[in-house]
């Protein structure tokens, strides 16, 4: 797949990555049709999070549509269209209560 | 009115600078300690955990393997990023069931660590577990920076293993991005911004 990938301080790149595959029963896998950049992205963008490496890729609020889920997902099912918020809620912990999309 | 509001506030007392106890009651003599809230888990149930010291490779960053010798005596082997495996024999000091675990490693270790944990009732419900940890590295001064430098100086451990153990308990698992797609690897690129 293409994804947009920080190389640094100012500079990104889109580049040619291995495909997503599901890695835990909760994991969701998205076609990306948008992607919004968000201010937060301007952190990451101008160098100031100390744990970004070169090659990871950017982008946290997306939307698109579900084309393969875990085993352990309860209410998406293949073809539903998603948005993602920033905060990611994984359903079993004190934020379930606000976010509970798993 | 708003003359008096501002004389009131310049009443008030100021927040004191000095370093405070997470919760009354928890006992902590080491400053250079963090803690966090665990939800849904009693002191009780948190020290079982941790006191079966193999749970302790389940969350504890780059922690190999944790082989219980004796009641107090255990041997530990951590390895490093660059693949190198430190160790030592590590004596449980003091052992307050339900509330705290305090331990060191034996005498001419290669490592000298020590540290202890406290687990009380929070204010809310849960537990809240107090980590002190410290230790010493070949190296000197030099090393001290360079750990502190990748995050891996005691008190961001402990930072670390906190956030860990309260995902571990909470939800079964550790949050991690292991496994997926990135451009880490060289990927040809495709454009240039």
């Amino acid at each position: 797949m293409k994804a947009t990938c920080w190389q640094g301080k100012h500079k990104v790149e889109t580049k040619i990555v291995s495909n997503p595959r599901i890695l835990n029963p909760k994991d969701a896998i998205i076609k990306v049709t948008t992607a919004a950049i968000c201010g937060s992205d301007l952190h990451l963008y101008d160098g100031y999070i100390p744990t970004m490496e070169k090659g990871d890729i950017l982008g946290h609020e997306t939307m698109g549509e579900v084309v393969e889920i875990g085993s352990g997902v309860r209410k998406l099912a293949v073809g539903d269209k998603i948005v993602i918020p920033f905060d990611i809620g994984c359903g079993s912990c004190a934020h379930k209560f606000l976010v509970n999309a798993i | 009115m708003e003359k008096q509001n501002v004389k009131t506030k310049d009443k008030s007392p100021q927040r004191p600078l000095q370093w405070v106890s997470p919760t009354p009651g928890t006992y902590n003599k080491d400053k250079s300690h963090r803690a966090i809230t665990i939800e849904d888990k009693t002191p009780e149930e948190v020290y079982l955990f941790w006191r079966d010291l193999k749970n302790l490779t389940f969350f504890m960053m780059d922690v190999y393997q944790i082989e219980v010798m004796s009641e107090r005596k255990s041997h530990w082997v951590i390895k490093l990023k660059n693949g190198m495996k430190v160790q030592w024999d590590a004596e449980i000091t003091e052992d307050l069931r339900g509330k705290m675990i305090a331990w060191k490693s034996v005498p001419e270790s290669q490592v000298t660590t020590k540290g202890s944990v406290w687990f009380s009732k929070g204010e809310k419900g849960g537990t809240v577990v107090s980590l002190a940890m410290d230790y010493t590295v070949p190296g000197g001064k030099i090393t001290e920076l360079i750990t502190m430098l990748r995050g891996e100086d005691p008190d961001s451990l402990a930072q670390t293993n906190l956030r860990r153990l309260k995902a571990y308990l909470e939800t079964g698992e550790i949050p991690t991005t292991e496994g997926q797609p990135s451009g880490r690897e060289e990927y040809p690129s495709i454009t240039r911004h």
